[in-house]
């Protein structure tokens, strides 16, 4: 899944409160019961500290630790309000949007284990089918192309 | 050597019945009707194994395709391909049945009712041997 929208013009009114996140971005918080070791670091222990160094940094940028992030106190009513509100813009674009194709198989028979049961099929229409098969792979294997004339040619220019 | 062909035999001498349906009624009678099915297809003559598939997995599997999910998955997918195809026109697709043949045996395919019917059957369509 990805992007399914997105525009260049802001409507400021509606957008301010729909697009802000609810959990607000890491603002550079050390996670829980670690220093933040970034300067002076012992030179005998440097490669492997720097490598410990960003490790952290990495999972810091790619983690959000939803418990260190300053809880959004939300009102119940508020809360019912934006779900409420949420729902009906998606019912409104739900309609317009093209509908899904059913993606069932079609049922081809009411008998399974009578078709399933039945004789199988010859082997001379096996062997038909094959040949004919053969054929049609060596036909389409000898498309090509049958050069007569160059393709680039000087214009005579007088 | 592979191949796999699609057949029109018509087995079928009853019409199709259509059911009303409740939502837990249904639930029944789909557990009840695979038991049964799956019974109809333990009696096949020479059958080596079979699966009944649906849209969410495998619902029941026996014999040498007992557990077999992935050939389940590689059924699935080609029964689904091969039931878009359309005889110019025609609304169903034109066959009931898609045999999947391979040298020692067969692999035969339906579709009824939202499951898929994989049976492997020994193949006993050989090169016939002039005497």
């Amino acid at each position: 899944m990805g992007c399914c929208y997105s525009s260049e013009n802001e409507t400021p009114e509606q957008d301010h409160d729909e697009r802000k996140p609810l959990i607000p971005p890491p603002v550079s918080k050390p996670p829980n019961g670690t220093d933040w070791i970034t300067t002076s670091v012992p030179s005998a222990r440097t490669d492997e500290q720097a490598l410990l160094t960003s490790i952290l940094t990495k999972t810091a940028q790619n983690i959000i630790d939803v418990s260190a992030a300053d809880s959004v106190m939300m009102e119940q009513h508020e809360y019912m309000d934006k779900a409420r509100q949420y729902s009906t813009k998606l019912a409104v674009l739900s309609n317009s949007l093209p509908q899904k194709k059913a993606l069932a198989l079609p049922s081809l028979t009411s008998q399974p284990h009578q078709v399933l049961a039945s004789d199988l099929v010859p082997y001379s229409d096996v062997q038909q089918v094959s040949k004919i098969a053969a054929y049609a792979y060596s036909a389409i294997s000898q498309i090509k192309v049958d050069a007569k004339e160059d393709l680039v040619v000087q214009f005579a220019i007088p | 050597m592979k191949a796999s062909l699609l057949s029109r035999d018509d087995h079928t001498g009853k019409p199709e019945v259509r059911h009303s349906r409740a939502a837990d009624y249904t639930r029944e009678r789909r557990k009840m009707t695979t038991a049964a099915l799956t019974a109809g297809l333990e009696r096949i003559p020479d059958q080596l194994g079979y699966l009944v598939i649906s849209e969410d997995g495998v619902l029941a599997s026996a014999g040498e395709l007992e557990n077999d999910e992935h050939t389940a998955g590689v059924m699935m997918q080609m029964v689904r391909t091969a039931s878009r195809f359309r005889l110019s026109g025609a609304a169903d697709p034109p066959f009931k049945r898609m045999s999947v043949i391979l040298e020692d045996f067969v692999y035969t395919v339906t579709v009824s009712g939202q499951k898929v019917f994989v049976v492997k059957r020994q193949n006993n369509q050989h090169e016939p041997i002039s005497v």
